[in-house]
């Protein structure tokens, strides 16, 4: 059974010029074991995505789905209780900025202890050992003495690594990771991307993982959703999506990622002109053809239709011509 | 830690000391001080044989330090009015006022925190207006206005409480909430502003995340971190009730500091009100200066980096 | 790049009818704004045209109609809008009269605490180094000293009068104009335009004058506006004490004073003088709040 399964998500911000239409109907589906990625420049209501889905969007917030099931079970009328038993037990979520997503003012061994006891219960020295050994698991060495310094004295990526921890104290079913490496430095990044894709397969979690780099994504993705201006434009598998991009907002993203030996320090990397557009009323055209370098006259007047291939491959453009995707088209 | 002790410490003395000389400077050089000694019926020779038997005739500078020796001995000199020495007229009005400046501030705190805490909860809704409008009243109710309106009030038209005295501790109920009222509004701005950004905080977006609790997140997370710049502000205001209970113990003749300084204001005795400046400046100090330290000892933080 | 009209809305459009938004509410729509400037002008023109507005001499003393009660009560007198007072003296003369002692107290102390407080805070901000960790421990001293005490005592030792009572408030109150021009001075002396001024020479006067101080006005005025009610509140105590204004001089505070030994047969004595004071106090924080939040919006 499909581990969380979410059907035309939407999310508005109702802010001083109107509804901000930050997420418009996003289908997301993620499966034991698997990753998704989703993939999109800020702004285009991927964080937004995963907040929904763990209830957890500021109050300036409203969202609707047709459906969202966890495990099965529709979570669509489930109060903030429910949800709150979930959160950090079944479905953890990490944070892109582990320098202040910590409490200042207890230890570690109070914020680790806190979580698993909140859920599981237990005593004292059952949550410390757990501590303990997630602390190591996560490859932080002396875990008995980090457990009582504050998170002010460790670096930024013992702190992620501790928000690792902490997402995995309860074994959650499934872990949305929310960018969880922009902020640290190219060494560490690798690093505990390769932690997280040990601990999905050791654990047999699922995995979202919400990122703007290509580069990420192609070491663990399974699937790829790429988002733009609130909606997804195209999604499949890991290749497909990279391998065969239909969707010329794909294309432009990958012309931009720099590659040793495609682009040599000669040519130019790629880049998409403008902005991402900000959607305050609802519009049911392609949101990428102020931007595109492919549109056509028909993009202006009719709404994008969704281009299928093969494994799930699909996209929202009117114009592609890219091999994978067969058939279906008008 | 220990470096930003000493050297607040040292500020502190500093503080204390300046203002010793202003006070000194009142009392020995703005006014005659043989003249306050001798009293209304003493002709010019009395004048003169008290200002040579007390040394008042000597340089301000020698008289300062004699001063000065006598304070660290604990000798805050006589007053004039009683003869009776200024030390122990205060340790016997002082915990009146004491009295009325803890129960003063707890009331503030009482009322504050949790409307503070209740606006930073639904920030920019009816309950936030409420709080704020609250708040703004209560800083622009003069405290001896309302210390009045609830003499007339529970005093006279509903007789629940006692109007004057300090006997016992009904007698403050009034005067604590009339004092209280005027510190009230800004601990309750602070609450509120504190809560409404550490709820905005990452940590706390976290916290919610790995499905604690929101009680837990507001008492246990918010509070703790909302409430260190709260000290401080306690720590001022306190400050503030004992000089501000002058008013309020006028008028609900509580036999404390204040009504003391008053009595002694209106007969220009100086040398209690001397000694009554210099302590009340003396406890600010050392509140504030206890702020700063509590304040350092409960945010890690700080701890650390001094 | 070409411009294809798109139907949402560019980020550049946004922010603009967003700003225009922010600016109009701002202005407007703040009712504690607009309500506290229109009572601070109204008392202000009240103050000022007193002799003209007040019906009665403040001082003329009516025995034989002493403690008239106001409009609102049955053996109200009709000749006396809001009463007399335990003289006979009209009430609502005295009230006007008590606008100009209040207003008058009240800005000229600011006056004088604002020159203090900007001049001490703008060389703290400027030179930094030992001026400022002098003018800051001078900034301490005041705050440490209990500031209705030592008012008090002042007055005690000078003598109570209006020039007094105006000149000890006013050198009591400037440490908030110091703390809030000494930061926003801080935040500005290294700015370009400071930079270019002092490489062409201008003198520091200028420099502090005509260009840090008219960068800095929008905080300085809000403190004005907190000091202003500070100032108002002072004066109504200290007279309260009975070491302010002096009588017959008709301080709302000094009235209260009187009245306090009538209020339990004519309670309406000693509200109608608090609720002056309460109203214009009110009114002043609520403009001071008012212009912190516009210009806060404006940055």
């Amino acid at each position: 059974m499909t581990l969380l399964s979410v059907k035309n998500l939407r999310v508005n911000l109702r802010t001083d010029a109107g509804r901000l239409r930050a997420v418009r109907g996003v289908d997301i589906s993620v499966e034991r074991g698997q990753t998704l990625c989703l993939v999109g420049e800020s702004g285009c209501g991927k964080s937004m995505a995963a907040l929904a889905m763990l209830g957890l969007l500021p109050p300036s917030a409203e969202w609707s789905a047709d459906e969202m099931k966890l495990d099965g079970v529709s979570l669509l009328n489930a109060g903030q209780s429910t949800l709150s038993n979930i959160r950090g037990n079944r479905v953890s979520m990490i944070f892109q900025e582990p320098m202040t997503a910590l409490n200042p003012t207890f230890t570690i061994r109070d914020q680790l202890c806190g979580v698993y006891r909140r859920h599981k219960g237990g005593n004292r020295a059952q949550a410390r050992e757990r501590a303990i050994y997630l602390l190591e698991r996560v490859g932080i060495s002396n875990a008995r003495n980090r457990l009582d310094q504050y998170p002010h004295e460790l670096s930024g990526g013992l702190r992620q690594r501790v928000l690792i921890a902490m997402a995995l104290m309860c074994e959650p079913e499934l872990i949305i990771c929310d960018e969880p490496t922009t902020a640290l430095d190219v060494t560490t990044q690798a690093q505990i991307l390769v932690l997280l894709a040990e601990l999905r397969e050791e654990l047999g979690m699922g995995m979202i993982f919400i990122t703007h780099d290509l580069g990420v994504v192609s070491r663990i993705g399974d699937h790829i959703n790429v988002m733009y201006a609130g909606r997804v434009v195209e999604s499949g598998t890991r290749d497909a999506v990279l391998g065969c991009a239909s969707h010329p907002y794909t294309q432009g993203l990958l012309r931009s990622v720099p590659r040793p030996g495609v682009n040599g320090l000669q040519s130019r990397l790629g880049t998409i002109p403008g902005t991402v557009p900000s959607f305050y009323q609802a519009d049911p055209l392609c949101p990428f053809r102020g931007r595109c370098e492919r549109k056509l006259p028909i993009c202006a007047s009719q709404a994008p239709p969704v281009r299928s291939g093969a494994g799930h491959h699909s996209a929202l453009c009117h114009n592609t011509e890219i091999s994978s995707i067969a058939g279906n088209s008008a | 830690m220990l470096e930003f002790t000493l050297k607040r410490l040292g500020l502190g003395v500093l503080v204390i000391l300046i203002i010793s000389v202003i006070t000194f400077i009142l009392s020995h050089v703005a006014i005659d001080p043989a003249l306050g000694l001798s009293g209304d019926s003493a002709t010019a020779e009395d004048i003169e044989a008290i200002r040579q038997r007390y040394g008042f005739d000597r340089p301000l500078m020698l008289q300062y330090f004699d001063y000065m020796g006598r304070l660290l001995q604990g000798d805050l000199g006589q007053s004039y009015l009683s003869g009776r020495p200024v030390s122990e007229l205060l340790a016997e009005r002082f915990p009146d006022t004491a009295l009325l400046a803890v129960l003063s501030i707890g009331f503030a705190m009482i009322v504050a925190i949790p409307l503070g805490v209740i606006a930073a909860l639904k920030p920019n809704t009816l309950v936030d207006r409420a709080a704020l409008f609250i708040a703004v009243c209560g800083q622009a109710i003069p405290n001896f206005w309302a210390g009045l309106l609830l003499i007339l009030l529970f005093g006279i038209y509903l007789q629940w409480l006692p109007i004057s005295g300090s006997t016992s501790f009904v007698h403050f109920i009034m005067p604590a909430i009339a004092l209280g009222s005027y510190a009230m509004p800004a601990l309750m701005r602070l609450v509120r502003a504190g809560m409404v950004e550490v709820l905005r905080s990452d940590y706390i977006r976290t916290a919610r995340a790995m499905g604690v609790r929101r009680r837990t997140i507001l008492f246990k997370y918010g509070l703790r971190n909302a409430i260190l710049p709260v000290i401080s502000l306690i720590a001022v205001q306190f400050g503030f009730m004992l000089g501000g209970s002058i008013v309020i113990e006028s008028i609900f003749a509580i036999n404390g500091i204040g009504y003391l300084a008053w009595q002694s204001m209106s007969r220009a005795d100086m040398p209690v009100i001397q000694a009554i400046v210099l302590i009340i400046s003396m406890i600010y100090v050392v509140l504030t200066l206890a702020a700063d330290l509590l304040n350092s000892l409960m945010d890690p933080r700080i701890r650390i980096n001094r | 790049m070409s411009d294809i009209p798109l139907s949402g809305q560019t980020e550049a459009e946004h922010l603009r009818t967003l700003r225009k938004k922010a600016r109009r509410r701002a202005v407007l729509a703040h009712r504690g704004l607009i309500f506290g400037l229109t009572v601070v002008l109204l008392v202000a023109f009240v103050a000022v045209f007193a002799p003209l507005l007040a019906p009665y001499d403040p001082f003329a003393q009516n025995l034989s109609l002493r403690l008239a009660p106001p409009f609102w009560h049955d053996t109200a007198s009709p000749e006396h809008l809001l009463g007399t007072d335990q003289l006979g003296r009209d009430y609502l003369s005295r009230l006007i009269y008590g606008a100009r002692i209040s207003m008058g107290i009240g800005f000229g102390a600011i006056l004088i605490s604002g020159l203090i407080g900007c001049t001490l805070g703008l060389l703290a901000g400027y030179f930094g180094g030992k001026v400022d960790a002098v003018i800051s421990t001078i900034i301490t001293v005041r705050l440490s000293m209990p500031i209705i005490l030592i008012a008090l005592a002042v007055v005690a030792v000078a003598g109570a009068s209006l020039k007094i009572v105006i000149a000890v408030i006013g050198l009591l109150l400037w440490d908030q104009f110091a703390v809030v021009t000494r930061t926003a001075t801080l935040q500005v002396r290294s700015l370009e335009y400071i930079r270019s001024a002092q490489a062409i020479g201008c003198s520091l006067s200028h420099i502090l004058i005509r260009e840090i101080l008219p960068n800095i006005r929008a905080p300085v005025i809000v403190v004005a506006t907190v000091e202003l009610a500070h100032a108002i509140l002072l004066e109504a105590a200290l007279s309260f004490l009975g070491l302010g204004v002096q009588a017959p001089l008709p301080s709302w505070g000094l009235m209260l004073s009187e009245a306090k030994t009538f209020m339990f047969f004519s309670p309406w004595i000693i509200t109608l003088p608090g609720v002056c004071l309460f109203i214009l106090t009110l009114a002043i924080n609520l403009l001071g709040d008012g212009l912190r939040d516009v210009t806060a919006r404006g940055k």
